[in-house]
This record gives C-alpha cells, sequence and structure tokens, in this order.
C-alpha cells in the first residue's frame, strides 16, 4: 500500500449512517459527524483467529472500530486457507493471533490491533474487564461456556435483584459448520446467557468403550479403537498428536486394518481425521455472513445507531436460504446470570443445614459448596477450610447479622468459575 | 497441497464438487463492497478466474468519492506504485482479490454499466464465462433485465445479483430452469427407510434368522440381536395394526430390563407401523408431470430418471429403497450384514429405475449428458428431495407491467399486507424508487451535492431536513413508479412503515457497508456455490436484508 494515504480513515458508509438521525435507532442514539473519537473509545475483544475471527477483525476495522485486541492460541495450518483469509501459504506455522492482527492494520492504520498468542484461561478474569465488547469467534462450547461464566462472573444486582448495569458485559457470539451457522447478542443480566439456552447445542456423540473393542460397527468406530486402545497399547509414553503426520497414518492404518479384519468400509485418511480431529466442515461464505452479522450488532450495542438484534439468529443455507430471528427467553433460575436462586430454610437453620439443603436442590451444580456473604466468607474449602469449620454449628440468621433475608454466594468446583447467587429466606 | 487447502469445504460437496468450482469462470460488474466479499469468497473457494468490470478511477474529479469509497468500504484492494489517479478500483481490486489464492486468476475492464452485455459476449468468446456477479446498484434495474436475458440465453450461465444500501440488502440468482438432485437430503433427516411394515424376502430371511432362536441365545448374543431385527418380527407376530401387540410382543420377548437392544426397538416402535416406502404426493406430482411423460431427444436427464421412478412405482407400488441404515447395537456381524442386505437392495431399485430411464432415452435418441448408473443411484437415494426448480425472471419482478402479469405484484401486495414481511417489501419497493429517483446520471437518495442550501432560507441545511427533503422525494417515486403501476394502495399503517424504510434508506446516503457487503455478498457467493457445484437446494426467490431488524425474507 503506497501513493495513497491512508493514516486517516476516509469517510465511508458508517461515517454517513451515524451522523444522521434515523428511524429504527436505539435508545439515545445521538448523531455525530465524528465516528473515528465514538468507535475508538470501544474497546472489543476478539476471541478466535479463524474463520470467523478473520472476518471479525476486518468487519470491525472496516467500521471503524479503532481498538481492537485479538486472542488465539492457534498456529496457522494450511486447511485454514480456504476460508481464513488474512493468512496466506507463508504463514502457515505461525502465531494465528498475531498474523491476522497484522494484516489487519497494514489495512486499516487507523485500527489498532493488539495480538494475544495464547489460551484464553490463562488470562485472568480481571484482564476481560478491561474491554467494552467481547465478540465471539469460536468452535467450541467449552471455551464459549468459559468467557460466558467470566463475564456473568462480573455480574452485581442488588438486593431487590436488579442488575447494576455498569457491570454488564455484552457478548456477541456466531458459530458456523458447512452451510449453517448462528449469531447472538447477549447482555448478560439483561437477556439470556449461553447457560440459559444450554439445550440449544445437542449432546456430543460419544462412543461406548465396549461397542469400539467388541462390536465395531463403522468406520469411526475403527478409527476411535486404534486412537483409544491402540495407541497408548503400543506406543506407550507418546502422547499423540493429531498434527504429526506419521501420528496420524499411523491410527489411519491402524484402523483400517481394523475395518478390514470386520468387514467394515469407508475408513479413509481425510475420515481418520476428520474423527480425531472433531473437525468441523467450514466454508468462507457462512463465515462472512455470520461474522458480519456479529459485527453489525457490535456496531449497534457500540453506538445504538440501529436497534439490536432480539437476541438470536440461525441461518440455514442448505435448503434454498433461511433464517430465523428470535427471542430466546432467560433461565430465571440460570446458576450463571440470574440476580439469585431463591431458596428459603428454616429460621433456626445452620451453615451446614444451609449447605446440606442448599447441595440436595442443586445436585447438578453443587457438591462441596463454599459460602460467602457481603464479600465475607462464612465457609471455604482448601487450606484454610480449618479456620471456617465453626461456622457449620453456627445459625445462618447470625451470620448474616440478625436478617432474615439477604444475597448468600455460594462457590463450588463444579461449577468452576461462576458463581451460585442464593436469595436466602430464613422462615417458619 | 490443494486437497488439503480445501479439505474442509471438500467434507461437503466431494472431490467431483470441487472440480466443477475449479472450472468455474466468474465475471463481475462493480467494485462495490457486495460483489468484492462474494468475489473473495468464491476466489478462496478455487475457482479458475475472475473478471471485474468498474469505470471508476481511484480518485476522479467527477466522483472525488471514489477513492474515499474503496479504501473506507473494500478490504481487500492493493495499491501499488505503479498506479495514479487514472488505475481504476477495479484494478486495485483485482490485484487485492488476487493474494488471496494464487490458483486463481484475476483480469479486469474499465467500463461503464452501458457495456456490460458486449464485454460478457466477448469475454465469453475469448475464455469463457460460467457466473455473472452483478452490483445491482451499478448496474442499474434496466441493464440487468439486459444481462440476465443474455446469460439465460447461454443456457448453463448463472446470475447472481446483490444490491445494498446502508443496512438494506436484497440478492437474487437467476438461471434456466434446472433438476437438483446431489446432497438434497436435509442433514440428519429424521425417518430412516427401513421397511419393517412391508419387509422384502431377503430383509424376512434375515429377521427369520435372528429371531427364530432367540430362547436359545445366550445372554450376550440376546443383547446384540439388532432392534431391526426384534420390532419386525414383533410386527409380523401380530400385524402391524394393533400398536398395543407389537409393543406386548416386545416386552414378552425381552429377558431383563438392561438390553439396549431393546430400549432402541422401543424407541423405534413407529417403524412397525410406519410405510416408508410410500409414495408421496410431491413425487407423484414429480413423475407424473407432462415433461416426464413427453420426453423427447431434448427432455433433462433429470425426466428420463422420473420417468424411470414412475415405471418402478407402479410396478412395485413403493418407492426405490434409500439403502443406509442408523448406527444400532449389534455385533459387528449382524450390522455389516443388514447393512449390505440393505445396500444391495437400493443398488437394484436404482438400476432397475436406471434401465428403465436409458430405454426411454434410446427409444426417442435422447442427445442430451450420458446417464449413468450413478445417476439413477443419486436420484434414487434423494427421491424424497429432488425437485425441478424455475426461477423468476428479472422482468417478471422488476417491470411493473410485466409484475401485474407474472403475479409479483400481487406477491408484493400480499407481502406488505403481512405484518412479518412489510418491513421487506418496503425495502424491495426502494431500491426500486431509487433507481427512478436517480434516473441517468443522477444522484442517489441522501448523497450530499456539493452544497445544501435551504432554498427559502439562503442556509445550509441541517442534515434531518436534507434528509427529509430527499425522503419525501423518493417517497413519491415509490407511489407513483413503484407501487401505482402494480395497483398496490396503502393503509395508514403500512404507510407509516414505508416513510420510516424510505427515511432510513435515505439517510444510509447510498453507503454500502463493508459488513452489509458482507452478508449479501456472502450469501450470492453460497448461492453461486451451490450452482456450480448442482449440490444443495438453491434459492430461486428474491432475498431482503434488513440488517436493522437482523432478518432475512423471501420474496416472490
Amino acid at each position: 500500500m503506497s501513493r495513497l494515504d491512508v493514516d486517516a480513515r476516509p469517510p465511508g458508509a458508517v461515517d454517513v449512517m451515524l451522523k444522521r438521525a434515523g428511524r429504527f435507532t436505539g435508545p439515545d442514539f445521538d448523531p455525530s459527524e465524528d465516528i473515528s473519537s465514538v468507535l475508538r473509545a470501544v474497546r472489543v475483544l476478539v476471541v478466535g483467529a479463524g474463520g470467523l475471527g478473520c472476518e471479525l477483525l476486518k468487519g470491525l476495522a472496516m467500521s471503524g472500530f479503532g481498538n481492537v485486541d485479538v486472542i488465539d492460541m492457534d498456529t496457522i495450518d494450511v486447511s485454514n486457507l480456504n476460508r481464513q483469509f488474512l493468512f496466506r501459504s507463508e504463514d502457515v506455522g505461525k502465531s494465528k493471533a498475531e498474523t491476522a492482527a497484522r494484516r489487519t492494520r497494514e489495512r486499516v492504520p487507523t485500527c489498532e490491533v493488539t495480538a494475544h498468542h495464547g489460551r484464553i484461561e490463562d488470562k485472568e478474569d480481571g484482564w476481560y474487564r478491561q474491554f467494552d465488547i467481547i465478540a465471539l469467534g469460536l468452535d467450541s462450547l467449552e471455551a464459549r461456556a468459559y468467557i460466558n461464566s467470566v463475564c456473568c462472573g462480573f455480574l452485581e444486582y442488588d438486593e431487590d435483584g436488579n442488575v447494576d448495569p455498569t457491570t454488564i458485559k455484552p457478548l456477541v457470539d456466531g458459530g458456523t459448520e458447512g452451510f449453517k451457522g448462528h449469531a447472538r447478542v447477549i447482555v448478560p443480566g439483561m437477556t439470556p446467557c449461553f447457560h440459559c439456552t444450554m439445550w440449544l447445542f445437542p449432546p456430543q456423540t460419544t462412543f461406548p468403550l465396549c461397542t469400539l473393542a467388541e462390536t465395531p460397527r463403522s468406520a469411526a468406530h475403527c478409527i476411535e479403537y486404534a486412537k483409544l486402545i491402540q495407541w497408548p497399547a503400543e506406543r506407550h509414553g507418546e502422547t499423540f498428536d493429531p498434527d504429526v503426520v506419521e501420528h496420524m497414518t499411523w491410527v489411519y492404518k491402524k484402523a483400517l486394518k481394523r475395518a478390514e479384519t470386520f468387514g467394515i468400509e469407508g475408513v479413509t485418511y481425510s475420515h481418520t481425521q476428520g474423527v480425531t480431529k472433531n473437525i468441523i466442515p467450514a466454508i468462507p461464505s457462512t463465515n462472512a455472513i455470520i461474522a458480519a452479522a456479529c459485527v453489525i450488532e457490535t456496531l449497534k450495542i457500540a453506538t445504538m445507531c440501529a436497534k439490536g438484534m432480539n437476541n438470536y439468529i440461525m441461518y440455514v443455507g442448505t435448503d434454498g436460504v433461511y433464517s430465523h430471528t428470535v427471542e430466546y427467553e432467560r433461565d430465571p433460575m440460570c446458576v450463571m446470570c440470574s440476580p439469585g436462586i431463591a431458596h428459603s430454610v428454616s429460621a433456626y437453620a445452620t451453615l451446614r443445614d444451609f449447605m446440606s439443603s442448599i447441595v440436595a436442590a442443586h445436585p447438578d451444580s453443587l457438591s462441596e459448596p463454599s459460602v460467602s456473604y457481603r464479600g465475607k466468607n462464612l465457609y471455604l474449602r482448601g487450606v484454610l477450610e480449618d479456620q471456617f469449620v465453626d461456622n457449620l454449628t453456627a445459625r445462618m440468621v447470625d451470620l448474616m447479622g440478625g436478617r432474615t433475608e439477604g444475597l448468600v454466594v455460594v462457590n463450588d468446583k463444579k461449577m468452576k468459575k461462576t458463581s451460585m447467587r442464593v436469595r436466602v429466606s430464613l422462615s417458619g | 497441497m490443494s486437497t488439503e487447502r480445501y479439505d474442509r469445504q471438500l467434507r461437503l460437496w466431494g472431490p467431483e464438487g470441487q472440480r466443477r468450482v475449479s472450472e468455474c469462470r466468474v465475471l463481475a460488474f462493480g467494485a462495490t463492497p457486495s460483489t468484492c466479499e462474494a468475489l473473495k469468497n468464491l476466489i478462496l473457494g478455487g475457482i479458475k478466474s475472475f473478471h471485474l468490470v468498474d469505470d471508476a478511477l481511484l480518485a476522479s474529479p467527477s466522483r472525488p468519492d471514489a477513492r474515499a469509497r474503496c479504501l473506507s468500504e473494500l478490504f481487500e484492494i492493493e495499491i501499488d506504485a505503479e498506479m495514479d489517479s487514472t488505475s481504476t478500483v477495479a484494478e486495485a481490486c483485482v490485484k487485492g482479490l488476487a493474494r488471496l489464492n494464487p490458483d486463481v486468476g484475476g483480469t479486469w475492464t474499465k467500463s461503464s454499466a452501458r457495456g456490460s452485455v458486449n464485454i460478457a459476449e466477448s469475454l465469453t468468446q475469448s475464455e469463457g464465462v460460467d457466473v455473472v456477479l452483478v452490483d445491482g446498484w451499478w448496474v442499474g434495474d434496466e441493464y440487468i433485465q439486459e444481462l440476465e436475458a443474455w446469460a439465460l440465453k447461454r443456457g448453463d450461465v448463472v446470475l447472481a445479483t446483490t444490491r445494498a444500501c446502508g443496512l438494506f440488502a436484497e440478492c437474487k440468482t437467476s438461471a434456466n430452469a434446472r433438476w437438483v438432485m446431489e446432497n438434497v437430503t436435509p442433514e440428519g433427516s429424521v425417518t430412516k427407510d427401513l421397511r419393517l411394515m412391508n419387509p422384502w424376502s431377503e430383509l424376512q430371511a434375515y429377521v427369520e434368522m435372528k429371531t427364530s432362536d432367540l430362547d436359545r441365545l445366550d445372554a450376550a448374543a440376546f443383547k446384540h440381536v439388532p432392534f431391526v431385527a426384534l420390532l419386525a418380527s414383533a410386527a409380523a407376530q401380530c400385524g402391524t395394526s394393533d400398536r398395543r401387540a407389537v409393543k406386548d410382543a416386545l416386552t414378552s420377548m425381552r429377558r431383563g430390563l438392561d438390553e439396549e437392544n431393546f430400549d432402541e426397538a422401543f424407541a423405534n416402535m413407529r417403524y412397525a407401523w410406519t410405510d416408508t416406502g410410500a409414495v408421496t404426493p410431491e413425487i407423484e406430482a414429480l413423475t407424473r408431470d407432462r415433461r416426464a411423460i413427453e420426453l423427447t431427444a431434448e427432455s433433462d436427464k433429470g425426466w428420463f430418471l422420473a420417468a424411470g421412478l414412475r415405471e418402478f412405482i407402479s410396478s412395485e407400488g413403493c418407492l426405490p429403497l434409500e439403502g443406509s441404515i442408523p448406527d444400532m447395537i449389534s455385533t459387528t456381524e449382524s450390522y455389516v450384514e443388514l447393512q449390505r442386505l440393505y445396500a444391495d437392495k437400493a443398488n437394484r431399485d436404482a438400476c432397475v429405475v436406471w434401465q428403465s430411464a436409458i430405454k426411454r432415452a434410446a427409444r426417442v435418441g435422447y442427445i442430451g449428458d450420458l446417464i449413468t448408473e450413478q445417476d439413477a443411484k443419486t436420484f434414487c437415494k434423494h427421491c424424497r428431495h429432488v425437485r425441478f426448480m424455475t426461477w423468476r425472471t428479472m422482468a417478471d419482478e422488476l417491470d411493473p407491467s410485466t409484475s401485474v402479469t407474472s403475479g409479483a405484484a400481487t406477491l408484493l401486495k400480499d407481502a406488505i399486507s403481512d405484518p412479518s414481511k412489510t418491513v421487506s417489501a418496503f425495502i424491495f419497493a426502494a431500491f426500486r424508487a431509487a433507481s427512478a429517483f436517480r434516473g441517468p446520471g443522477g444522484r442517489d437518495p441522501g448523497v450530499e451535492p456539493e452544497s445544501v442550501i435551504d432554498s427559502e432560507t439562503g442556509l445550509p441545511m441541517s442534515q434531518d431536513a436534507f434528509v427529509s427533503r430527499d425522503a419525501e422525494v423518493l417517497h413519491d417515486h415509490m407511489t407513483r413508479d413503484v407501487l401505482q403501476p402494480r395497483g398496490i394502495k396503502l393503509d395508514q399503517s403500512t404507510a407509516k412503515i414505508a416513510d420510516d424504510v424510505l427515511y432510513e434508506y435515505t439517510r444510509y446516503g447510498n453507503g454500502q457497508l463493508n459488513a452489509v457487503g458482507s452478508i449479501i455478498g456472502g450469501i450470492a457467493s453460497q448461492e453461486i456455490i451451490k450452482l456450480v457445484t448442482r449440490q444443495y437446494i438453491p434459492m430461486t426467490q428474491r432475498l431482503i436484508y434488513d440488517g436493522v431488524h437482523s432478518t432475512t425474507t423471501l420474496l416472490f
């Protein structure tokens, strides 16, 4: 890029839209001539620099956002190049986050893009607090749930269950698989979080080990057997690495042999890769559509230039083009984002009574709870546990300073990083 | 290298689909976000070549916005030291886009929309054109009808058009009527073609063999009898009309409660009384279509297969077997045997259809593509979903008088009165009204001329006043040029929505957002891939994207 000076972002379509009032704008939309001052002040974190991440970075930079961070732990693979357009053949092996950030900055110098090559779990919760909006371009349910739990963990409610708006961290999430995808906006505390709508994600199929070992019926069964049983038995001490060609070839050959023994068809090298790496088919068009929908929603959240999406769009391109925009509802009992789960115990209940009764009410989320009230630990597991043992026999009413109602926060390793908010009432 | 590069898409459309993509030559009109984003996706996917047409210069005295437009809204653009202010935006885009994939060649022409058909014609002579990609704003509603007519006359050439303004956009494809039969069955289709209600003789023998000695099987063998055999046996014992009896029969066969194969049998009990080979009304209509009966040398091969299917149905009384079975608790041996049983029957059925089709083809002296056995297998496997698809022409929708005779005018009227489609219908109307607003060489609604002076006060107009003024003119055009000729009158509530949409349209000042280009260009490129690979089911209607409400709507 030379000759034409691109230091200043020339006005574009976004600028025109933002300087004029409209008929479908969001609350408190303030038309402004100076887009850069509006959008430069907003800090956006892009999680994932893959198929969606590349599109998100492009879209955000082209929309006038000036302060974007991107985090990804992966390096570039040849199979990324059919859609991750910020990467070239010569980039194979380099950090996705760093390469994507550099390419975006080169094309849009007015956009400051900071790369973080690493795992999302390695960042402190507080690190996520600095961003105004978090845009997710991920392919795993676990990573989504993790960011969701971090953001829901920021929420603070008053005793009436009203969320403190300054603690809300909006999330914009996209996901694709082949010709299908979804985009959604999550305003924790206001609209459903991931955990509220967990049912949207079908359970992953896993094969029982006895099927793999004794009655394989499909190519996938043979491949899984080669990876899960034969590899550790025959190559002990070595960890199977799906990115090492020799490892993949070994598993493929073992699987093929097993399939031949059992008269099963369909084991190919490509299928072996698909099963062992859990490969999701991906094409550039779906990523572009879904990521751009996320960019537009990010722009709406940042500027209120139009009403926000409420709150989920699914896109299916296999049979014509079908999309469905739907307003999902919060789970009022959600352990991640609800103001609190109402729970009542006897007026004479001790902390131990309370703990066993809350575990009994939520056995999926709790097993060995730690409990705090108004920022003070009532019971804490781990090395300091001894200090709190006396509290177990103390009455809740005394621990809560004589009050018969209050918000108690329960943590449990079963819930990973999230707390359960419990509105306790002591009655009867 | 290229297998690795395209691995994630090969898993969708396979090597044959990819081969078709790699031979595809795309001609694009208008270096706009929508077309460039669509091109980006096609280039990444590995098309053969692309050619971009636009006459805008990187900097031009008559259009000082050209440079800003390309730098603010086009991402894949590269301006090198060789280029100067007389270079075209098209050249800079081609240079940027070509970087995306070393396998794909790109070229450009500097031309205005007026020369579109000539360029298409001459490129066809020199290199060939398979896909025409058009920015509807750049080419205009008038020339686009010429281009479409040209494309349809070429037989296999498909055309895709996009148009965007602010948060509003539209996309439509045009193609000659065609069969779709590959990859058309929806993923996770719930009904499996098991034929347990009326099993063919080999399946009956299998069921008999697996269940005759149930009582003597040891515990492990008993727990591995495939549910298909259990269910078919129960159904055979008591007839399929008595559902209660089927359940009781299964229960009485059971030994304990931990037999997972029995759990599967209970979960799939409906197959005992569901005729999965039943002929659906859609297939009935397709095989009895006049074109499947009056076959000629020029008939599409799909009609010969449809005729073959008709003959199969009339002799067998059911559809050809689909041929695949779900995974189920079973020993490897029993499962593989069952799998082969279904696959063999499906192949035999398809072969009967194929024989009938090629016999008919020979009889009428068919001259088209070879009808292969594989064609018949694909056709039969997906016969519940294969279809012959037709597209409306641009004129049907865009030309007011043609739209009245084609029925599109009525559909527009219906869409306006359907609350879920009202906004989208007015977005369509706004695009047409904007074409009328602009006229030849004119200004687009909401685009500021050098200075905007209020004629009464002599002072510069506010943004709001300027937008309102243009929106009113646009409104007049919509009433006069779009709605009235189609016989559409608005009531009070729809008139208010029209007013809002037109104001918003004007507010955008004809700005094409990169992100909206990504969406509408993304949809266009996805449709092109479906048409080029001849897989999946293409969209035949006009799609309206409403970025305000984040919805898509199909019109006409």
